[in-house]
């Protein structure tokens, strides 16, 4: 069939070519036409056997080379007047032949392959028409075993409604029939059918799986447009480039001014319950290690800086002094409190925090934009600065690192006892009583405001009494 | 957090380092009615700590600041008045 089909196909020329060939084979090969030819008178019209004629229906429809006309024309000549050179007329009339037989040699070949291509090609044409028959037969399969279920739904359906109906006017409730496992057996059992497009629906289904979602109209009809998506996606940044602050500035500035009044009244409070509880010891004075002095020294120098720690260690104790500690505690927790709200992430690393914070002020002070796409602002915008900052927000950094609380708590362990404390600065103002015991005792949540994960360490039983006293006095 | 919230302007919590020199404009001195004002009236003098935060806002890549809420600190020589 193929091959029926690629005869067909073929070009007519090659056809037409090869039938002009043979004839002028055939008509040069015969001497009798051109004994025929060459007995006509010179006047005479030569007939459409002429060689004239043969070669420009040759050079019309065959194409054959110049050389080759040229080589038939001198056979042709020679064929007119023949002389003693006749052995070379033969000769070259060979040659001719054997040139003929190499061309259709060569156009044999390139018709084979051809043939081959064009096979090929309708093997696939036909293993494509088995394969959408294929389809066409699960699709319809498919559809029927749909229509099928729909119609058990629909009479299951109505036959609840109608037991419903018929119990209320019973008024006699009674359940509505549920298709069992016996019933729908009993049906497999009638019904053999069904049987068959089980196994039927299970092919299909595979097939399904093995077709993209796409050729069904139902999902194409449920697919979200390119228009959608880039209306969705532009509706997300309505987040960040609001113009209405949760917060107003009034806000703002009497949230700082309660934080500062807070600072002050845990200070007062603290340093209050520093000398209630040495005045109810009687005033003694424990002996301190000079290790932990010169330690607590250290931390308070690196804290509140050398003068003040030069006047803590100076001042004699009196009254007064009360005043330097609940200073030296406020300086503390301003410094605390201003390092805590300027970093992007409570419990980020430090170093990339600092990474954040640089780029952030690299955003503000360079006043070039960075390139968000639907961004066409200047980074002077508070707006994408804005976006920035929460992008870096707690949650985002959580959940790029879950582990960063765990990181936040380790982190209070490990460098908490080196934070400036209220025992650092007692044991620098020349005392050491049990204030941090009696805040040990306390609630974290009543005596200070510190993240959850840091109430969690200091509630933590495995954790030891210097790890706690350390996160109780980071405060 | 003033940088994990998004606001139409950019607040920062400020503190005053230590040993800084002190300027009325831009901070308030705890002990400001025991100086007598004039040369006296504490500026150029040397901060011991800072009691209070401050509150202070920007705008235009940093350009144009102001400060809402100044900073409390305490100067070196109150130490001699307490």
């Amino acid at each position: 069939m193929g091959v029926a089909i690629s005869l067909a196909t073929a070009p007519p020329v090659a056809d037409t070519a090869e039938d002009d060939r043979v004839n002028v084979i055939s008509g040069e090969g015969s001497p009798s036409q051109g004994c025929d030819a060459d007995n006509s008178p010179k006047t005479r019209s030569l007939p459409n056997t002429t060689p004239t004629h043969v070669h420009a229906e040759i050079v019309q429809q065959v194409h054959i080379p110049l050389i080759w006309l040229a080589d038939l024309s001198s056979m042709r000549s020679s064929f007119h007047d023949p002389s003693p050179s006749s052995s070379r007329s033969h000769s070259s009339h060979r040659e001719f032949r054997a040139r003929e037989a190499a061309a259709h040699a060569v156009e044999l070949s390139n018709l084979l392959d051809k043939c081959k291509l064009l096979e090929s090609t309708l093997k696939a044409r036909d293993k494509e028409i088995h394969d959408l028959r294929k389809e066409r037969d699960l699709l319809m399969e498919d559809r029927k075993r749909m229509q099928r279920r729909m119609a058990q739904q629909e009479a299951a359906q109505a036959a609840a409604v109608a037991n419903a109906l018929a119990a209320v006017t019973r008024s006699a409730p009674t359940p509505p029939p549920k298709p069992s496992k016996t019933r729908s057996s009993a049906i497999s059992r009638f019904h053999p059918e069904d049987s068959s497009s089980s196994s039927a629906e299970s092919s299909a289904s595979s097939y399904r799986t093995f077709r993209t979602s796409s050729t069904s109209m139902t999902s194409i009809q449920r697919l979200p447009t390119f228009q959608d998506e880039y209306i969705a996606h532009l509706q997300s940044f309505d987040v960040f480039m609001t113009k209405t602050d949760s917060w107003s500035g009034s806000q703002v500035i009497q949230a700082v001014r309660d934080l500062n009044s807070e600072i002050l009244q845990f200070s007062a409070s603290l340093t209050e319950l520093h000398y209630t509880i040495e005045a109810n010891n009687g005033g003694k004075r424990p002996m301190i290690n000079p290790n932990v002095i010169s330690l607590a020294k250290q931390n308070t120098a690196t804290r509140l800086g050398v003068p003040f720690m030069h006047v803590l260690s100076t001042r004699g104790h009196s009254q007064d002094s009360s005043m330097l500690v609940q200073f030296a505690l406020q300086a503390t927790l301003c410094a605390i409190i201003d390092r805590t709200l300027a970093s992007f992430c409570v419990g980020f690393p430090a170093k990339y925090d600092a990474l954040l914070n640089q780029l952030y002020l690299r955003m503000c002070s360079s006043g070039k934009f960075f390139s968000l796409p639907y961004v066409r602002r200047r980074s002077r915008d508070v707006k994408l600065i804005g976006l920035y900052r929460t992008a870096s927000h707690v949650v985002s950094v959580a959940c790029l690192d879950p582990q960063i609380h765990h990181y936040f708590i380790s982190n209070i362990r490990r460098t908490g006892p080196r934070r400036p404390c209220g025992r650092h600065l007692t044991v620098v103002d020349g005392y050491f009583n049990p204030l941090r015991h009696a805040y040990t005792q306390r609630k974290p949540q009543e005596s200070i405001r510190i993240p959850a994960p840091t109430c969690r360490s200091v509630r933590s039983p495995d954790s030891r009494g210097d790890e706690t006293a350390g996160v109780e006095h980071q405060f | 957090m003033t940088k994990q919230q998004v606001l139409s302007t950019n607040f920062e919590v400020i503190s005053v380092e230590v040993g800084r020199e002190f300027e009325r404009k831009h901070m308030v001195n705890l002990f400001d009615e025991y100086y007598a004002g004039g040369a006296k009236d504490g500026t150029g003098e040397r901060v011991l700590c800072t009691t209070e935060v401050g509150l202070r806002c920007f705008s235009g890549g940093g350009v144009d600041e102001r400060t809402l809420v100044q900073p409390t600190v305490i100067l070196e020589s109150v130490v001699q008045v307490i």
